[in-house]
C-alpha cells in the first residue's frame, strides 16, 4: 500500500518503546527486564495500531486499501455467483457502451460547423399534395428568401437531390472519373462558416452567366485526383470537358453534402418552374428555428400571392437543423437502439442483483458476526462498497472489451445511409460513460440489497440463528427482478423474431428481376459539346459494341437504375377512355417513369408478358409509345380492355400502349408500385446508366465496360458498378443491421435471464439446505422436489412473460412500419418467444433444482 | 475484530480526553510523556496501557483539538510531539465542566455531596 500516505503510528509507538525501555534500564534493570516491562506497559501494539488506523481523517484511505483486499478475498470466496453477476454487468455495460459510442460519434458530435445551431435547411411541403410531397426551389427563390425573410443572416441554394450531380473529372494521370458534385450558389461556403483550407470560396461575379467557370475541391478529391499538390490550386483541372480554375480546397472535416468532391456555380436562371434545388440559411443571431419557420413561412404565402399560377396556395416552410438534416433518418432508430441497449443494462444490474442479493442472504451469518463484533454499520457497507468497486473495476474492463468489439461488428455491418458511423470509437466520453454505469451498477447491485437487508439480517442476528428460507423481502426483490427480466427479454426476443420474419420476407421477396448477376454501371455523358441527339447515338453505339463482346450477351440503357432507394421520376398518368368522365379535379395516380433502351427488359430478366418491346423503329418521327407494368395493365383490365392498343397520358404526352412487362420493385425491396417506360428515342431525358449482362464474373463485365467507354466515348467516366444483386443487398442494408442489433440484444437478454434464474435458483436451494435435506431424508422423490423447487421461480418467469408480451403489443404497433409482410401481433411469434423464455428458464433452474434434491441428507443434517 | 475492545482503557472516553488536554495545556509533550505525566499526577492510581492513548491522541488531532509535529526528545530520540490548539483550549473548558457536572451528579446520587 505505498501509495496511501502512511500514518506514522509505528515509528511513534516503537519511539515510545524504546523510552519506557531506556527508563528501566536508568533505573538499572536488565535489558530483559526493561524489555520485558516496556512491552507489557505499552499493551498490544498491533492493537493500538489497528485502533489507530480505524480513526478518521487519511487514515481512511489505508483503511478502503484494506476494504479492496478484503473485497478481493470476498470474491475469491464466494467465487462463482460473484465472477457470474460481474460478467453479467459487464454484458450489459459492453452493448450500453457500443451503442452509445454509435450515437455518440452519428448523433451527438457537432458538425465542423460553426454555429451550428443558427444553420437549418429550408424547402417547402405542400399538405395539400399526396403524402406531403418534399416540394423544392427555384433559382430565383433565393432573392425571395434574401429579400422577404430579414431573420436570414446569409443564405444559399443546392440541389435537393444528391442524385445526378456527377461531373466528369480529368484526374493528373489515367481515365477521367465521375466525381459527386454540389452546385451552389456563392453564398453557400459563408452560410456554412466554413473557409477553405487552401485558396478562397465563391464570389458572387463568378456565377454570372459566361464568366469563367471555377471548381472549389474536397480535400480527398484533391488528395485522390490530384496528388495532394499545392500548385494546382489557381489551375485549370477538365470538369465535364470544359477547364474550371481550381479557387479552393476544402478542409478534411467538411464533408457537406455527404461525399461531394467538388462544389461549383450553380448556373442563374430565372424560371421559377425550374424546381430542384433546397435553401441552407443561417439566421441572425438570437433567432430561433421556430421564429425562422413563422418568417419563411409568410415569405412563402407572399410568393404565393405574387405568383399564383407557380405555387400551390397550400405551400408551407419546412425549416431542419442542419445537424438533424444531416444525420437524418437513422437519429430515432438509433437513439431507440440506445434506449434497447440502457433496458439491457438495467436488466443486466436486475440479474446481478439477483445474484449480490443471493450472496448477501447467504453471507448474512459473517454480516451479523461482525456487527456483534463491534463493526458498525458504515464499515459494513464500506465493506460492500469495496465489493462494489472491484466488480466495477471487473466491469469496465470486460464491458469495455466487449463493446469494442460489438463496435467493431456495427461499423462492419452499418448501411452506408448513416453518417459519420465509421468514426464511432470507444473514445473518452464512452470510456467515462462506461466507468459511470459500471459504478452506478455495482452499487445499486452490491450495495442495495444490503441497505434493504440490513434490518432482517441484524435481527436474524439479534435472534441467534440463521433462519433457514431466504428473508422475505429479499425474495420479493428477487421476484421482481426475475419478472422484470422476463418481460425484458420477451419483448427484446419478439422484436428480433419480428424483424428476423421481417428480413427473411424481404429477402424472399420476387423483385421482378430474374438477373441478380446483371452489372449496372452510372454513365452520364457530358461535356459541352453534348445534346440529345449525340447522347443518344452514343449510348446506341457503346450498347452495340457491348454486345459484340464476347462473354457479353445482353446490354442496354436506362435512366434511372432500379433499387436505388426513393428517388427517380413521377409522372400522373390517365387513360383516354377515361378521359370523357373524369373528374378534371381528382388526383391522378402516379408511377415511376422510365426511359429506357430497346432490349432492357430482356437485360433485367424482366417477362414482357404481353404486346411488343421498344425497336428502334420507334423513333421521334414514329407514334409516340409506351410500356406498361402489370399492375397499370390491371386497371385496363378491370374496366374490360386490353391494355395493348389503349392511348394514355404520360408526362403530358398522350402515348399508345404498345406491351406490357411484369410488376418490379423498381425503387426498392419493400416498395411495390407502378410503372411507365418510354423509349429514350422519343424524349430529351437522358439514359444514365448501363446495363450489361453476360456470362463473365461483374469484375471483368466492368472492365470490359471501361475499355468500350474508353474506345466509344472518350473522356467519359463510368461510376457506381454494383450488380442488381448488390443493389437490392444495399437496399435492404438497414434492416440486416436492425436485425444483427436486435440479435445481439436478444442474446444478450436471453443470457441474463438464464443467468438470473439460474442464480435464484441456485441460492434458493442453498438456503433451503436443511429442508430439502430433511424431506429427502423422510423419502421424497427427487423430481418432485427438483419441480417444487423450480416451481415458484418459473411461476415469476411466466407472469414477466405475459407482461412481455403486453409490451411487445404496445411497442409493436409504433414499430408496425418498420417491418415488411409480418403482423406486430403475429401469435406464433408472441407465443414462441413466451414460451422459449419460460423453458429456457424452466431448464436453467431445473439444473441446481435436480442437483440439490439429489445430494445425500446426511451431510446437510450433520453439518449444523 | 476483536481490536475494537482493545482500546477500552477502562477510563471513561470522555476522561482520557481530557486528561490528555489538561497535560498538554501545560506544554508539548510526545505520547511517553503524557502517559507519564497522567500516571505520575495521579500517583499511579489511572494506569493506562499507553498503546491505547493513540486512538485518543488521532481522534483528537482529526477533530483539531491538538497538533502534532516531529521532533527531537531530551533523550535525542526522534519523537511526535502534541501541542495543544486553540481549538483544544476552548474543548477543554467544555470537558472539564462536563466532568463537574457528572461527577457533581455522581456524589450526589452516592451522597457524598
Amino acid at each position: 500500500m505505498k501509495w496511501f500516505r502512511r500514518d506514522p503510528i509505528d515509528q511513534e509507538l516503537q519511539a515510545h518503546f524504546e523510552m519506557l525501555r531506556q527508563e528501566r534500564l536508568e533505573a538499572g534493570d536488565t535489558p530483559e527486564q526493561a524489555e520485558r516491562f516496556a512491552r507489557l506497559r505499552l499493551g498490544s501494539r498491533p492493537a493500538a495500531r489497528e485502533a489507530v488506523l480505524d480513526e478518521g481523517g487519511w487514515h481512511r484511505l489505508e483503511s478502503l486499501a484494506r476494504h479492496l483486499r478484503l473485497a478481493l478475498r470476498s470474491y475469491a470466496r464466494n467465487g462463482g455467483a460473484y465472477i457470474l453477476a460481474t460478467a453479467i454487468l459487464s454484458l450489459g455495460i459492453g452493448l450500453s457502451v457500443a451503442l452509445f459510442s454509435v450515437v455518440d460519434a452519428v448523433v451527438l458530435t457537432p458538425l465542423p460547423v460553426p454555429g451550428e445551431e443558427r444553420v437549418h435547411l429550408i424547402w417547402k411541403t405542400d399538405p395539400a399534395q399526396q403524402a406531403h410531397l418534399v416540394g423544392e426551389m427555384a433559382y430565383v427563390e433565393l432573392g425571395d428568401l434574401q429579400n422577404m425573410v430579414p431573420e436570414i443572416e446569409s443564405v444559399a441554394l443546392f440541389p435537393a437531390a444528391p442524385y445526378g450531380n456527377g461531373r466528369t473529372v480529368q484526374p493528373d494521370t489515367g481515365d477521367p472519373v465521375q466525381v459527386e458534385s454540389c452546385p451552389a450558389t456563392p453564398d453557400f461556403f459563408r452560410v456554412l462558416g466554413v473557409k477553405p483550407m487552401r485558396g478562397r470560396g465563391f464570389d458572387a461575379r463568378e456565377s454570372a452567366p459566361g464568366a469563367a467557370p471555377v471548381v472549389v475541391l474536397s480535400d480527398w478529391a484533391w488528395r485522390r485526383y490530384f496528388g495532394a499538390r499545392p500548385d494546382v490550386l489557381n489551375q485549370t483541372i477538365r470538369v465535364n470537358g470544359r477547364g474550371h480554375e481550381v479557387i479552393g480546397i476544402m478542409p478534411p472535416e467538411f464533408d457537406f453534402p455527404r461525399g461531394v468532391g467538388l462544389w461549383v456555380n450553380l448556373p442563374v436562371s430565372a424560371n421559377r418552374g425550374m424546381t430542384w434545388l433546397q435553401a441552407v440559411a443561417r439566421s441572425r443571431p438570437g433567432v430561433g428555428a421556430d421564429a425562422l419557420r413563422n418568417s419563411t413561412d409568410r415569405a412563402f404565402r407572399l410568393q404565393v400571392q405574387n405568383h399564383s399560377k407557380e405555387y400551390s396556395p397550400a405551400q408551407r416552410a419546412v425549416v431542419t437543423p442542419i445537424r438533424e438534416f444531416f444525420v437524418g433518418s437513422s437519429k430515432p432508430q438509433l437513439l431507440l437502439s440506445l434506449a434497447a441497449s440502457v433496458l439491457l443494462l438495467l436488466s443486466a444490474c436486475a440479474s446481478a442483483a439477483n445474484l449480490f442479493v443471493s450472496r448477501t442472504i447467504a453471507r448474512r451469518h459473517e454480516i451479523a458476526t461482525r456487527a456483534a463484533l463491534g463493526a458498525s454499520h458504515g464499515q459494513i457497507l464500506m465493506q460492500f462498497a469495496a465489493e462494489a468497486v472491484v466488480a466495477s473495476v471487473f466491469a469496465v474492463f470486460a464491458g469495455g472489451t466487449l463493446a469494442a468489439a460489438v463496435l467493431r461488428v456495427l461499423v462492419d455491418w452499418a448501411p452506408p445511409d448513416i453518417p459519420r458511423l465509421e468514426n464511432a470509437a470507444l473514445n473518452t466520453n464512452a470510456f467515462a460513460v462506461s466507468v459511470a454505469a459500471a459504478l452506478l451498477s455495482t452499487f445499486a447491485c452490491v450495495v442495495g440489497p444490503v441497505v434493504l437487508l440490513r434490518r432482517q439480517m441484524l435481527a436474524g442476528a439479534a435472534g441467534g440463528g440463521i433462519r433457514l428460507a431466504g428473508s422475505r423481502s429479499g425474495t420479493r426483490l428477487q421476484r421482481t427482478f426475475v419478472l422484470l427480466q422476463a418481460a425484458l427479454t420477451v419483448t427484446v426476443l419478439v422484436a428480433s423474431a419480428m424483424v428476423f420474419s421481417s428480413y427473411r420476407a424481404l429477402l424472399a421477396t420476387d423483385l421482378g428481376f430474374s438477373s441478380r448477376d446483371a452489372l449496372t454501371v452510372n454513365l452520364a455523358l457530358r461535356g459541352p459539346d453534348m445534346n440529345p441527339e449525340r447522347y443518344r447515338r452514343t449510348y446506341l453505339d457503346l450498347i452495340d459494341t457491348l454486345r459484340s463482346k464476347p462473354g457479353v450477351t445482353h446490354a442496354a440503357g436506362i435512366l434511372l437504375r432500379p433499387l436505388e432507394g426513393p428517388i427517380g421520376w413521377d409522372t400522373a398518368y390517365s387513360f383516354e377512355f377515361e378521359d370523357a368522365l373524369r373528374d378534371p379535379t381528382a388526383v391522378l395516380p402516379k408511377a415511376n417513369f422510365e426511359v429506357v433502351t430497346p432490349g432492357y427488359f430482356e437485360t433485367a430478366g424482366m417477362a414482357l408478358q404481353s404486346g411488343r418491346d421498344f425497336t428502334p423503329h420507334d423513333t421521334g418521327e414514329t407514334e409516340k409509345v409506351v410500356i406498361v407494368s402489370r399492375s397499370i395493365a390491371r386497371r385496363f383490365e378491370r374496366a374490360g380492355r386490353h391494355p395493348v392498343g389503349e392511348r394514355m397520358m404520360v408526362f403530358d404526352e398522350v402515348r399508345r400502349v404498345i406491351g406490357t412487362v411484369a410488376d418490379v420493385r423498381f425503387r426498392g425491396v419493400r416498395q411495390a408500385g407502378e410503372d411507365v417506360y418510354v423509349p429514350h428515342t422519343q424524349v430529351d431525358t437522358p439514359t444514365n446508366y448501363l446495363i450489361v449482362r453476360g456470362n463473365l464474373p461483374a469484375g471483368e463485365l466492368a472492365s470490359l465496360v471501361r475499355e468500350t467507354v474508353r474506345a466509344v466515348a472518350p473522356g467519359q467516366a463510368i461510376a457506381a458498378e454494383a450488380t442488381f444483386g448488390e443493389l437490392a443487398d444495399r437496399n435492404t442494408a438497414r434492416d440486416r443491421f436492425h436485425l444483427m442489433l436486435l440479435l445481439v440484444f436478444a442474446a444478450g437478454a436471453l443470457l441474463l435471464a438464464i443467468a438470473g434464474v439460474h442464480s435464484v435458483t441456485r441460492e434458493t436451494v442453498s438456503v433451503r439446505a436443511k429442508e430439502l435435506a430433511i424431506r429427502v431424508a423422510v423419502g421424497a422423490s427427487r423430481s418432485r422436489l427438483a419441480v417444487e423447487t423450480s416451481r415458484g421461480i418459473l411461476v415469476w418467469v411466466a407472469v414477466g412473460a405475459c407482461v412481455g408480451l403486453g409490451l411487445s403489443l404496445w411497442m409493436g404497433r409504433a414499430a408496425a412500419s418498420l417491418l415488411y409482410e409480418v403482423s406486430h401481433r403475429d401469435p406464433l411469434i408472441l407465443a414462441g418467444s413466451a414460451a422459449f423464455v419460460v423453458a429456457a428458464a424452466a431448464l436453467s433452474s431445473f439444473g441446481p433444482s435436480w442437483k440439490a434434491a439429489g445430494r445425500d441428507p446426511r451431510g446437510q443434517l450433520l453439518s449444523d | 475484530m476483536a481490536r475494537h475492545e482493545s482500546h477500552n482503557t477502562g477510563l471513561l472516553q470522555g476522561t482520557l480526553n481530557m486528561l490528555v488536554l489538561q497535560v498538554l495545556s501545560l506544554g508539548a509533550a510526545n505520547g511517553y510523556e503524557i502517559a507519564k505525566r497522567i500516571e505520575g499526577r495521579s500517583e499511579e492510581a489511572l494506569a493506562v496501557d499507553h498503546g491505547s492513548l493513540y486512538p485518543a491522541l488521532r481522534r483528537m488531532e482529526s477533530s483539531g483539538w491538538i497538533t502534532a509535529e516531529w521532533k527531537t526528545s531530551p533523550t535525542n530520540r526522534s519523537a511526535r510531539y502534541y501541542s495543544l490548539t486553540a481549538a483544544g483550549r476552548k474543548q477543554m473548558a467544555v470537558e472539564r465542566s462536563r466532568w463537574r457536572a457528572s461527577s457533581t451528579a455522581i456524589e450526589r446520587v452516592m451522597g457524598w455531596a
